[in-house]
């Protein structure tokens, strides 16, 4: 009984061990991609991409329509 | 032919004697060899296995996660992320030239050594000299911070007496945009200036601490962790007021200004009408808070926080205001513009002098009519109202270095003084504190308190004029941005602005100087004012100085996209 117990104990902190790494390397990576992200969209970057790369423009005063809801 | 007699035999063949002493000193042995183990077991056990578990295990710091810093909208403005430390035990390891090395140390080799100083991009002299050490040191950083992909390539030479130390490392992904405001940490993880030192307490964690067991070369057993004696605990996360859009783009506007006007420095500050939120706080010259090698200490400084001067003619509508709310004037009112003595000195206006009534006392910045309107006022009504707006106090957001500017007391004006605090001279306050004031106008006549921490709702506004007050003004200088006023370049197409510019002569020590602040302050949309919005440019010399020609602009510009952005519809078109 006390040896089952004992065995069985060692088998879930080993367990618990293992899903504390991968929690700890999830959050590495997760740190990772919020920095990556918010790099990529660095407003200036972004700016950039779009005016020169896209070709997008400001759209003038008079071609804007609103509309009342 | 054999003889044997017991005697003789006993005399040859007996050595009881000598077996009974052997027998003694090996019971002699034996039970001294019991007591020690006995001691040893029983009485010495604490400081043996103290002993033993120095040897291969130990207790290793786990640095906290410092809380991350995001804006309004939770985008991250300052993130903590991993980063490995590289540190190095000399004693352990000599390799002295020309020296055979300890056994443990066979891998220590030169070409490893070259290795680790080509993938650290340290010297290689540095290198040799943190193993070949005569000191007594028993630890000392090889690198820190660096990117766990490069230590991972360190760990893979296996080198005796080198460790690695789990750290972070700030970064900044809008970097020099918002560097005034979040400040930075120094190599520990502690905030130095900003924000992260206002905030050091809540954003920093508690270390942690765990066990672990070492191998002969004192190398950490990776993913083997004994026991954690204690959790380290993270720091909370810190949300912001500021919104991250309206914070780039009011940097990007203000630092093409400064660059075309080729001006000292300049702030501009944007706070929500309803709540004193400050949704954007930027200044020039910047910095880049990621790497701050050589830079001088007078850019680190928030000076929209830090820095005050006289406000100039962007006080005027809140002198109107006073007076109306006080009803020592009327909104019809006439004046004569013509210059006054007032105790022995004069005020002059810039223009031809007329017969104007309060708005175009406004709108052409008269000092002579505001000085006219201030003096209606007693003294004391006067400063209650200035102080009231939060002149003379500090705006109470934390910041280090936070400015409360200066506001004589009314017991010691003349009349001089009091005509010439009308038109923002005598009176002194940070960027700030001039858009704190300019809320009272925006939302119907509360003051409000301002924040840098998001807030749903701001409790402590402050209820300095009524709503009629409030929106006769605020109609008042919607005439500064039109056509013929002193600020048209402040008008935003589609929307109704209401604004004052400010031109200020520069006061210097024992006077003034022929340097010029170029001020504007302003706020819609006019009909229902949703962002304040205040400008500062600190001795523009190209391209003109005044308020209305390059702080206007920037005024036009930011106010405009930042409508856009937060999706605010316009008031101001035509069927």
């Amino acid at each position: 009984m006390v040896i089952y117990a004992k065995y069985n104990s060692r088998l879930i902190f080993i367990e618990i061990q293992k899903a504390r790494h991968e929690l700890g390397s999830l959050e590495v990576e997760w740190e990772r991609l919020m920095l990556e992200e918010s790099m990529l969209s660095e407003h200036n970057r972004v700016e950039q991409i779009g005016r020169s790369d896209m070709g997008l423009i400001n759209v003038k005063r008079k071609d804007i329509r609103y509309i009342k809801l | 032919m054999f003889n044997f007699s017991k005697g003789a035999k006993k005399s040859r063949y007996d050595f009881s004697g000598r077996r009974k002493s052997l027998l003694a000193f090996m019971y002699m042995a034996m039970l001294i060899l019991a007591v020690r183990a006995t001691y040893l077991q029983i009485f010495d056990k604490q400081f043996l296995q103290g002993q033993a578990r120095s040897r291969h295990v130990s207790n290793v710091k786990i640095a906290a996660y410092r809380g991350i810093i995001k804006d309004r909208n939770g985008k991250p403005l300052a993130v903590s992320a991993p980063v490995e430390s590289v540190w190095v035990n000399p004693q352990f390891c000599r390799v002295k030239a020309g020296e055979k090395p300890k056994r443990l140390c066979d891998e220590l080799s030169l070409e490893k050594l070259q290795q680790v100083a080509t993938i650290l991009e340290i010297p290689f002299e540095k290198v040799t000299k943190a193993f070949d050490t005569t000191s007594r040191r028993k630890f000392l950083y090889l690198k820190r911070r660096i990117n766990p992909d490069l230590a991972k390539k360190v760990k893979a030479l296996r080198l005796a007496g080198v460790g690695f130390r789990r750290d972070f490392k700030r970064f900044y992904p809008r970097g020099e945009v918002t560097s005034h405001l979040l400040g930075f940490t120094n190599i520990d993880d502690k905030g130095q200036e900003g924000l992260e030192l206002i905030y050091d307490e809540h954003l920093q964690g508690v270390a942690g601490k765990k066990r672990v067991i070492r191998d002969g070369r004192r190398r950490a057993i990776e993913d083997y962790d004994v026991e954690s004696i204690k959790e380290a605990e993270a720091g909370k996360d810190l949300q912001l007021s500021i919104d991250e859009r309206l914070q780039y783009l009011a940097y990007r506007e203000l630092k093409a200004a400064v660059l075309k006007h080729e001006a000292k420095s300049g702030s501009v500050v944007i706070l929500e009408a309803e709540t004193g939120d400050i949704l954007a706080m930027v200044n020039q010259p910047s910095f880049n808070p990621n790497t701050r090698k050589g830079m001088q200490i007078s850019r680190y400084r928030n000076r929209a926080l830090t820095d005050v001067y006289e406000p100039g003619s962007t006080l005027k509508p809140l002198v109107v205001a006073a007076a109306l709310e006080g009803h020592y004037i009327t909104e019809h009112q006439k004046f004569n513009s013509a210059s006054i003595k007032v105790s022995g000195r004069w005020v002059k206006d810039g223009h031809r002098s007329s017969i104007m009534d309060v708005q175009t006392v406004l709108k052409k910045s008269s000092n002579v009519g505001a000085s006219k309107i201030a003096l209606s006022m007693p003294a004391e009504y006067f400063w209650n109202f200035y102080y009231s707006v939060g002149f003379g106090t500090s705006p109470a957001v934390g910041f280090p270095g936070e400015a409360s500017g200066f506001l004589p007391e009314y017991t010691s004006w003349s009349k001089f003084e009091q005509a010439t605090l009308s038109f923002g001279y005598h009176v002194s306050m940070s960027t700030l504190q001039l858009a704190k004031a300019y809320t009272a106008l925006a939302d119907d006549g509360l003051v409000h308190s301002v924040s840098l921490l998001k807030r749903e709702k701001d409790e402590y506004a402050d209820r300095v004029l009524s709503k009629e007050t409030a929106v006769t003004v605020r109609t008042m200088i919607e005439s500064v941005v039109q056509r013929d006023g002193t600020a048209y370049r402040a008008s935003v197409k589609g929307y109704r602005v209401a604004g004052k510019t400010g031109t200020v002569k520069k006061a210097v020590a024992g006077g003034y100087g022929s340097d010029y602040l170029s001020l504007f302050v302003g706020m819609a949309p006019a009909s229902d004012p949703k962002l304040v919005i205040a400008v500062m440019v600190d001795s523009p010399s190209v391209g003109g100085f005044y308020g209305g020609v390059v702080a206007a602009p920037i005024f036009s510009k930011v106010m405009g996209g930042a409508l856009r952005l937060l999706k605010i519809p316009p008031d101001d078109i035509k069927e």
